[in-house]
């Protein structure tokens, strides 16, 4: 018994080690290449392209935690951001259309939630599905037509800071925070690793893991929705092919975080360090002038070592 | 006599049946709201249409019976199609044009099978990965140009017809009925459904399932290789970044709908040919009923879950059976 927990914490402390060594290449590394990159400024543009990514990677972590996954992550996401804008045109007043698409994110959430928590469908399998269907709600809700022309107030909300720091990544860092008193120290966490090791065994225990499942899926969209109003102040623009890229984006940072695909394992500390990873090395690849189609060949290859790691784990 | 009923119930019970009523059904209806659709052109365009897609599903319907999925299989026929129109521009001729396609298609499906045997990597996490390694090398193959001017003859292929059939057509019957000998008949067919339905039994039975893996993901890359060509020969312009884009999704839609489980074991390769035409009969009849374009996607995405929804209503059935016997 001690030398498994022996193990698993040398386990944990090595994949956070290794995080912080690959953060510290990276940064002497970009650092060297370019004169721009330890900038004052770049970093903050760091730390604001990274916040929206970051605040669906903590629902996406305490969901693969619990051993489910939302693929529809990033149609949710240009959803929400389609109907905030749309709101916002329509007249309604900034503050009531974000509380509405909150809402909407709660919304896809129960449809979500409803394919895994009623019918027993695997996540992964049923948001494939949702993923299309609600993509194709983008293309429907405006017709294929781009949203824009925000208030000059709205755009000014997308650069806000406090001190310096953007607010959508304080807001990120807070979630983080919260997210990680929760998977660790309450009831809440101790049931989404035991339902992630044996959702079986969980329910005989006298859990309701299938309502409990409905409910982080709700918390899912939620999040996801409130992404979507910092990245459409961020762009302020809206296509319905918006935010097509980001599973990979958010996958990848939460698998490098070790958190195991399998379910059950893994901490949002390391979430947190896998997102560093991938935020700097986008924008350092950026900046030294790397094509998006590269960076997505190294992002490709990024998740398989990360996702192949587990193998000797679980063998 | 009894034996005759038994048979005809397990017909009329079966998924494809189901289909293929579903078929007429919505034919009847498209041919009602528009005078078009029942011509006999747009019926040969509704054959050549699903050809494609169809050869690529029933190339990934064998991995999904392994148990697995394959997300890039439209990177694949990006790779593949820009490939064998670089290769039929440079004079080779046909048969070395298919032949290499093949080959870099059973190339593709090496890895993915080496990613999901060797590294047991999740399958969905593992071709979410390939796809964009895959689409970015197509990319970087064609160096981001449109691949286009290909030889008369070339495009004679994908455009002629035989009997009235559009060529790509026929060959999409052909690859169903070489499939459906494989699964029902052939050895490897057989094993790879027995991986499919229990992996542990598999290979408590002596079978190498690593093996059996990697030879199901090569047989839908090099299946998917054979359809690039078709596709090169067909379309005559090819874009590596946009090729083949959803195509991963449309053929799960089409193999959830055959009757596929995603869990592997079930399913037959008929069903995914059903499941293909009905889908590209619902995508024809929409767009020539003035539905506008961008109800495709909501369509396809719908029709997914409700296939999803049904056949897990159906086990949740079966299961109170089983607990009230």
């Amino acid at each position: 018994m001690s030398k498994w927990k022996e193990w698993k914490l040398s386990s944990s402390l090595k994949s956070i080690l290794l995080m912080l060594i690959l953060i510290l290449v990276q940064l002497i590394w970009f650092s060297i290449q370019s004169p721009y990159f330890l900038k004052i400024g770049n970093i903050v543009n760091i730390s604001r392209q990274i916040a929206e990514i970051g605040i669906i990677a903590i629902p996406t972590a305490i969901l693969i935690i619990a051993g489910s996954i939302d693929m529809s992550m990033a149609s949710t996401l240009g959803f929400c951001a389609m109907a905030f804008g749309m709101m916002m045109n329509g007249g309604i007043p900034i503050w009531a259309a974000a509380v509405l698409t909150i809402l909407v994110g709660a919304a896809i959430g129960v449809f979500n939630g409803f394919f895994v928590a009623v019918l027993n469908i695997p996540g992964i399998v049923s948001t494939i599905g949702s993923m299309v269907l609600i993509r194709g709600m983008c293309y429907i809700i405006n017709r294929g037509n781009p949203v824009n022309g925000f208030s000059e107030g709205f755009i000014k909300f997308g650069y806000a800071d406090v001190l310096g720091i953007p607010v959508s990544f304080l807001v990120m860092t807070l979630l983080f925070a919260a997210a990680a008193i929760l998977l660790q120290r309450t009831n809440f966490g101790v049931k989404v690793y035991a339902i992630g090791n044996n959702e079986v065994s969980t329910r005989f225990c006298g859990i309701k893991t299938n309502r409990f499942m409905w409910g982080l899926f709700i918390l899912n969209g939620m999040l996801i929705a409130l992404a979507s109003i910092f990245l459409l102040a961020r762009l302020g623009s809206a296509e319905a092919n918006l935010g097509q890229n980001y599973d990979l984006d958010v996958l990848a940072s939460v698998l490098i975080g070790g958190i195991s695909i399998l379910g059950g394992k893994g901490n949002i500390t390391g979430a947190f360090l896998g997102l560093l990873v991938i935020g700097i090395l986008r924008n350092g690849l950026n900046i030294i002038g790397v094509s998006v189609l590269y960076q997505s060949i190294i992002l490709g290859v990024l998740l398989i070592l990360t996702a192949a790691k587990w193998k000797k784990v679980k063998d | 006599m009894e034996d005759k009923i038994k048979k005809k119930n397990k017909i009329l019970e079966s998924q494809e049946f189901m289909i293929f009523i579903f078929i007429i059904v919505v034919s009847i209806v498209f041919a009602v709201i528009s005078d078009n659709f029942s011509s006999p052109s747009n019926i040969q365009l509704i054959f050549s249409q699903v050809a494609i897609n169809g050869i690529c599903t029933i190339g990934v319907s064998m991995v999904v019976f392994l148990g697995g999925i394959d997300l890039s299989s439209g990177s694949i026929l990006s790779l593949c199609a820009a490939c064998s129109g670089m290769i039929v521009n440079s004079d080779m001729p046909l048969v070395v044009t298919i032949l290499c396609s093949v080959l870099i298609g059973m190339c593709c499906g090496l890895l993915n099978g080496f990613l999901v045997a060797r590294l047991r990597i999740p399958p969905i996490i593992a071709t979410l990965a390939s796809m964009n390694i895959i689409r970015g090398l197509a990319i970087i193959v064609t160096g981001g140009d449109w691949i286009t001017g290909f030889p008369k003859s070339f495009n004679g292929i994908g455009q002629g017809r035989v009997f009235g059939l559009p060529i790509p057509f026929l060959i999409f019957l052909a690859v169903t009925a070489l499939a459906a000998i494989l699964f029902r008949y052939v050895n490897i067919g057989r094993k790879i459904y027995a991986v499919g339905g229990n992996i542990a039994a598999a290979e408590l039975a002596g079978l190498n399932v690593v093996r059996i893996k990697l030879f199901a993901y090569i047989l839908c890359g090099a299946t998917i290789g054979l359809a690039g060509t078709i596709y090169a020969s067909m379309v005559g312009t090819i874009s590596a970044s946009t090729t083949g884009s959803s195509l991963g999704f449309q053929i799960l839609a089409a193999a959830l709908i055959g009757g596929l489980s995603i869990n592997g074991g079930k399913g037959t390769v008929l069903g995914s040919f059903l499941g293909v035409v009905l889908l590209g009969v619902i995508k024809n009849g929409l767009i020539l009923s003035k539905v506008s374009e961008y109800w495709i996607d909501a369509v396809t995405g719908s029709v997914i879950l409700i296939a999803l929804a049904i056949n897990a209503v159906q086990i949740i059935r079966r299961q109170r059976r089983i607990t009230i016997s």
